[in-house]
């Protein structure tokens, strides 16, 4: 594919904390076409808001740091850039909506004043153009009477209302590429679906590429062409849409999948929680970062680490990144919606956990923060 | 076999990982003061005045009350470098206006602020937590009590209030009583009781009401004991960090009080009184007043580090 | 306010002695004493004594001070100004010192600038004013010859008092500018405005700078409480003849008309500066509305 809009190749980002280095982004590669829509999925704490932070530097440094990689946006190198370029690129060619519509805007500014200041010095507005554009936006995204609304401050809206706003914000200087953060986590399940609709019709209309990042499957399968799953800072599937939730290969997939109640299956399946948590990425498991908690695995997955490949039976650019999907793969041909897999493995696993010392001894690292 | 004992190892170690790291508030809190370097320099401070304060009548060269008529205004041993010839290596710290030995006074001083930093904080913690957890817990008259009584302690001055109470009971016994020490105590309890039972009752308040109380109360615990063992501990914290400051506060208040002469009575030695006394011959014995205010400020800032230790350690989100 | 009256004149008055019995060698006689107590009106019972002071008091009467023959409020008046001349010059101080070093450690965070100018913050509020003074006392007073050490009138005896009473407010104030600044640039509206692309000056003076300085100005009011309220150590050590001073000497010389005014005056002002929060507040926050 000539002329993609982004390409990120192989970006590491790290947090340099006092206990150690935290690998929240440990590989990432991927590329995006402009007008195209990829979907990153994660539970929290994978790297998969790192990963959006890190396009547009906005990675607090110090403690973060992009260590490794590179991101080309429409044939530049974000990471080479100045920090004026860099600005230059932010709200105006990259802009982002943020998870929590109820902290993320200013208080004590006007929804008109953080509006128009992107558009002043962006697109050269002046104060009356601004204001003009302003109304148009916010008309756009939904918002009744919004010339009377504009010089309203963001305790006077709804958290629905606000997050319209955000979109409006975001979409102010006809960006190339939106960042979506979990838009919608924060806010009522009916408002969801409006704003995700909004999303897509906008982002259609303006033919706007967008990444939106979720820890929620249910939420990517409509909106995006392509998804990426993300566990521990790496990608460990790739696929379209369609073939993801048709065809997937990596057990953290399907655990992620039979975790979301499904009102169309069949048989009752029930619903399965991943047992554990996500590993401590100061000092991840050597082999597969899931290992510990797949329950499929095998000695392999704990030795060594799997390449993100092709998978035998599936479209051409299905990848996953699990041993037991690459060629010759026990899970190759087996159906993950029959077998659960060995159910010896899942109580071993859930002992495991069960049996964990409450206290680790005094000079043990305390938990690493929760990137992002 | 030499495998599986591998694997079960590794196993372990990966277990560990799974399920984040957690460790109880007390040892975390305890891990972040003991890296905190002021905070252990503070401790190691207020360690060492502690022990002169205990040993003081072994350890000090003279009664810090007896008058050596010659030897008067000495000065410190090292103005000698300065090129002074008045000075005697048996005073190290050179002696005041009337002669008396300005270490042994210093050795003093610091018992007298060790008991103030002790007892009137001591009675303010009694009253404090029992009326706040009362207010908080039980409510009613004893609430409505403690907030007429807040209103009231907060209209005035801290210190102001307390110079008020000690210096109207000048003169009585109670007044008297031990060169003034039990007016001071009286004095720094009377204003500070209410704050500390502010904060327990609006943190009983905040935790009462919290599932874990709930259960508790579920079992069949009566309130003596889902105060004493579910409220209690989770109120500690704030309560340590206030405590933490309290102290140097009383120091603090003592040695204003007596440096403006209606605190404790000469000649008993301390730091408010030394500087009190020498700031009238400040121009010729300057160390007599140098040197007990440099005691106050080590001790101080030692409790301040402390407190800031102690409030970071236990407290990480606030930033004061 | 009246709690505070009710509670100042219950001390007064349970306190033994009075000034007039204070010279033994001297003593007076009973008769004399008796024409004093009437002249000041404590020869009544004590709870009318306190009716009548509260009357007069609404008429703006603090009654008469014992020691010096003149009216409360004459005597409090020719210091009041005084302390407030002294309290205003800390305040600018204070502030002029405490706000940008409070900005600046917080944006340098955990570097030198931020730990030294947290030093300066720890030692501030830690040493009390009066050993602060003694030690620039000694230095600019004695040793140096560059200041003098008491009195009030010229320019050169502001500045030991006003730095020394300035220092300490202005250290708690960086202490309190510099945790709200780093808690506004902690904030996800933050993280917005950059992700806008605006300058990092314009995200920290628009974006951060009006929300951490909201919890700056309200405490403000109650600093200048504090200076005011506060000043009486420092006047006593400089010989400031303010407001301080006065009670201080009051209550040296058990002159409790005087103590009762300048009690009353310095709740007053405290009641003033609580109120004052709570306007600021609804002006500065568009989130509370003023009712």
């Amino acid at each position: 594919m000539a002329g993609q809009l982004l390409e990120v190749h192989d970006l590491h980002t790290q947090f340099f904390t006092r206990d150690g280095v935290v690998h929240a982004v440990d590989g990432v590669s991927f590329e995006l076409a402009a007008g195209e829509t990829l979907g990153i999925v994660g539970e929290s704490g994978c790297g998969k808001s790192v990963t959006a932070l890190s396009l547009m530097r906005l990675i607090p440094q110090p403690p973060g740091k992009i260590v490794q990689g590179s991101i080309i946006f429409d044939g530049a190198d974000v990471l080479k850039m100045d920090d004026d370029e860099v600005r230059g690129i932010r709200g105006n060619n990259i802009a982002m909506i943020f998870q929590d519509p109820m902290t993320s805007l200013n208080p004590v500014l006007t929804i008109s004043r953080q509006i128009t200041e992107a558009l002043e010095l962006h697109l050269k507005m002046d104060k009356a153009e601004a204001r003009k554009r302003t109304v148009e936006l916010l008309d756009l995204v939904g918002i009744p009477s919004a010339k009377k609304r504009m010089d309203d401050y963001p305790h006077q809206f709804s958290g629905g209302m606000r997050q319209r706003v955000m979109i409006a914000m975001a979409l102010s200087c006809n960006p190339k590429l939106i960042l979506a953060d979990e838009p919608t986590t924060a806010l009522d399940v009916t408002i969801q679906a409006q704003i995700l609709e909004l999303l897509k019709g906008l982002a259609k209309e303006f033919r706007t590429a967008f990444i939106l990042i979720t820890h929620d499957l249910g939420v990517v399968a409509g909106m995006t062409q392509r998804i990426h799953v993300m566990y521990a800072g790496k990608i460990v599937e790739k696929a379209d849409t369609g073939e993801l939730f048709a065809n997937p290969k990596m057990p953290y997939t399907w655990g992620l999948l039979r975790s979301i109640p499904r009102l169309d299956e069949r048989r009752k399946s029930k619903l399965l929680p991943i047992e554990g948590l996500p590993p401590d990425l100061i000092a991840p498991p050597p082999g597969c970062r899931f290992e510990p908690r797949c329950q499929y695995r095998r000695d392999i997955c704990r030795e060594k680490e799997p390449a993100l490949e092709h998978i035998p039976n599936a479209k051409p650019d299905h990848e996953a990144r699990c041993w037991g999907t690459q060629q010759g793969g026990w899970l190759v041909d087996i159906d993950w919606r029959k077998e659960v897999g060995d159910t010896r493995i899942i109580e071993e696993i859930k002992q495991e956990v069960a049996q964990l010392p409450p206290e680790p001894k005094a000079g043990d690292v305390p938990p690493p923060p929760t990137a992002l | 076999m030499v495998t599986a004992v591998t694997t079960q190892q590794r196993r372990v170690a990966d277990v560990t990982v799974i399920a984040r790291k957690q460790r109880s508030l007390w040892r975390d809190a305890l891990y972040r003061l003991v890296r905190n370097r002021a905070a252990v320099v503070g401790l190691a401070v207020i360690a060492f005045a502690a022990l002169i304060a205990i040993f003081a009548p072994l350890i000090a060269p003279y009664d810090p009350l007896a008058q050596n008529g010659p030897k008067q205004q000495l000065e410190p041993i090292w103005a000698r470098f300065f090129g002074s010839e008045y000075t005697d290596p048996a005073y190290v710290f050179g002696t005041d206006w009337l002669g008396r030995d300005i270490l042994s006074r210093l050795m003093y001083s610091s018992r007298v602020s060790l008991v103030i930093g002790l007892v009137p904080v001591t009675i303010v913690l009694a009253i404090g937590l029992s009326v706040g957890m009362l207010a908080g817990y039980v409510g009613g008259v004893v609430d409505d009590l403690l907030m007429r009584a807040t209103d009231v302690v907060y209209a005035f001055p801290d210190l102001l209030f307390v110079i008020l109470i000690v210096a109207t009971l000048r003169g009585t016994v109670l007044g008297d009583a031990y060169d003034g020490l039990l007016v001071i105590f009286v004095g720094i309890a009377v204003v500070n009781w209410v704050g500390v039972a502010r904060l327990v009752r609006g943190q009983v308040l905040s935790v009462k009401n919290r599932d874990f109380v709930e259960a508790a109360r579920a079992i069949g615990a009566g309130p003596g004991r889902i105060m004493r063992r579910h409220i209690f501990p989770n109120i500690l914290a704030p309560i340590i960090v206030t405590v933490a400051f309290a102290i140097p506060g009383a120091m603090l208040t003592e040695s204003v009080l007596s440096f403006l002469g209606i605190g404790i009575r000469p000649p008993t030695p301390t730091w408010g009184v030394m500087i009190n006394e020498g700031f009238v011959v400040f121009s010729t014995t300057p160390w007599a007043v140098l040197l007990p205010s440099i005691c106050i400020s080590i001790v101080l800032l030692a409790f301040t580090f402390v407190g800031d230790g102690l409030r970071d350690a236990l407290d990480p989100r606030s930033k004061v | 306010m009246f709690f505070v009256a009710l509670i100042t004149f219950t001390l007064a008055h349970a306190a033994p002695g009075s000034p007039f019995d204070r010279n033994p060698n001297r003593p007076l006689s009973q008769e004399t004493l008796d024409r004093i107590n009437r002249y000041y009106g404590v020869d009544k019972p004590i709870p009318e004594q306190f009716v009548i002071y509260m009357g007069n008091l609404l008429r703006g009467d603090l009654g008469l001070s014992f020691t010096r023959q003149r009216p409360v409020v004459e005597v409090i008046g020719q210091g009041i100004g005084t302390t407030f001349q002294l309290g205003l010059a800390a305040l600018a101080f204070a502030l002029a010192f405490s706000i940008p070093l409070g900005i600046v450690s917080a944006l340098k965070q955990n570097t030198i600038v931020d730990y030294l100018s947290m030093l300066v913050a720890t030692i501030g509020t830690t040493i009390p004013a009066f050993v602060m003074a003694i030690f620039l006392i000694s230095i600019f007073g004695v040793s140096l010859h560059l200041l003098p050490i008491v009195g009030w009138g010229t320019w050169q005896n502001m500045v030991m008092p006003t730095f020394v009473l300035g220092l300490g407010a202005g250290a708690f104030l960086t202490r309190i500018t510099r945790a709200s600044m780093l808690e506004a640039i902690g904030q996800d509206y933050i993280r917005t405005a950059r992700s806008k692309g605006l300058h990092e000056r314009a995200v920290i003076v628009r974006h951060a700078l009006k929300n951490a300085l909201i919890p700056v100005a309200t405490i403000i009011g109650p600093a200048t409480a504090a200076l005011i309220t506060g000043s009486f150590i420092i006047e006593s050590l400089f010989n400031v003849p303010g407001m301080g001073r006065l009670y201080v000497i009051s209550i040296l010389q058990r002159d409790y008309p005087t103590i009762m005014g300048t009690t009353l005056l310095y709740a007053l002002l405290i009641v003033i500066a609580n109120l004052t929060v709570d306007i600021l507040y609804g002006a500065l926050d568009p989130r509370i509305k003023v009712r």
